[in-house]
């Protein structure tokens, strides 16, 4: 589960998110469609983070 | 250090056995209503009836009919008027799925239940995004069994938590379904199937509770399995809850050609399925 300290502030949050989600994809063999899967999924969270619109699941 | 856990398998198999026998039968209104379902003369009226003699169980159907799943552009307000607009099969599906998460509520030291339906329920709103615009029927069952698809780990939790999470979380290594026939003497897709013949769940629950890290053909259920893995990679890499599993399904190129999938139609389906998944999964999980 993602554990995103809301007190980190956006860029804390992101770079929070994004090793979660490095490690996540690092235990699959790395194909293509994994990459543009963790480009997409970053630019939405991103955005979502940025808006304080992402919230704790 | 590895366990040495050969002396228990005979014993966890006959455990397993009377856990599987241990299960409760579904309640009597989802048996009356596979019974109603399977009359090729069904008539809605009387299953609308079965049903709103559950009150509570009304009122879950009536709040998930009116989410923003199935985006209907009016309130439902009866269960026959569900029945009319999403399908007998859809709701019979919603039934047996509330009925399943209620029945299942023991997590363990490292998976809190909770986390485990919304990892579930993550899966299935992404999987139904994935076939909406192909199928409708598709997409209803995509988002079923997705969040049934794990249903067998859970009886593994009920037959040692310890080593549940010793051999999902605490090792560090993959729990392939080879190393859970080791520990627990089945994989859980092998439990899944047991359970969804104990239930009598549909068809095309069945294959993806049983399939669903296999390959996918070129049918129905090869559609429906390749939702649902990648709905569950993509579930597990926004850290929706917890599968009961550190680790993640294999991806399968084919599977990603089947959905025909590129960057523009993922984030659309991302983006789709975020604002369901915030708004929607208190209709699913009692929390």
């Amino acid at each position: 589960m993602t554990e995103i300290d809301k007190n980190a502030g956006v860029a804390g949050q992101i770079e929070q998110f994004d090793r979660h989600l490095d490690k996540v994809l690092s235990m699959i063999v790395h194909h293509d469609e994994i990459s543009l899967l963790a480009g997409v999924i970053k630019k939405v969270v991103h955005e979502k983070i940025g808006a304080g619109q992402w919230k704790k699941t | 250090m590895e366990k040495d856990l050969a002396p228990f398998l005979t014993d966890r198999t006959v455990t397993l056995n009377h856990l599987l026998n241990d299960l409760p039968s579904l309640p009597g209104i989802v048996r009356n209503l596979q019974t109603l379902i399977n009359d090729r003369d069904v008539n809605f009226a009387a299953v609308a009836r079965n049903i709103e003699s559950d009150q509570a169980l009304t009122a879950k159907i009536l709040r998930l009919a009116n989410s923003p799943f199935y985006g209907l552009a009016r309130k439902i307000s009866s269960v026959g008027e569900g029945l009319a607009v999403l399908g007998l099969d859809a709701v019979h599906q919603l039934i047996l799925t509330t009925t399943i998460v209620d029945t299942f509520k023991e997590g363990t030291g490292r998976l809190k239940i909770e986390d485990f339906w919304t990892h579930s329920f993550a899966v299935g709103t992404i999987a139904r995004h994935l076939m909406a615009g192909k199928n409708e029927e598709y997409a209803n069952e995509a988002f079923v069994g997705g969040i049934l698809h794990d249903i067998g780990r859970l009886l593994f939790i009920r037959l040692d938590r310890n080593i549940f999470d010793w051999l999902y979380f605490e090792r560090n290594a993959v729990a392939s379904p080879v190393e859970e026939v080791i520990h627990f003497g089945i994989s859980h897709q092998q439990v899944g199937q047991l359970i969804a013949e104990k239930w009598n769940f549909p068809e095309v629950l069945k294959n993806i509770v049983s399939g669903h890290h296999g390959g996918a053909d070129d049918d129905k259920d090869g559609f429906l399995i390749a939702a649902i893995n990648i709905a569950d990679i993509i579930s597990h890499a926004m850290g929706f809850g917890s599968s009961g599993n550190l680790y993640i399904s294999e991806f399968h190129p084919e599977m990603w050609s089947r959905l025909n999938l590129n960057a523009e139609k993922c984030e659309i389906i991302i983006r789709r399925s975020l604002e369901d998944i915030f708004e929607g999964r208190e209709n699913i999980i009692n929390r």
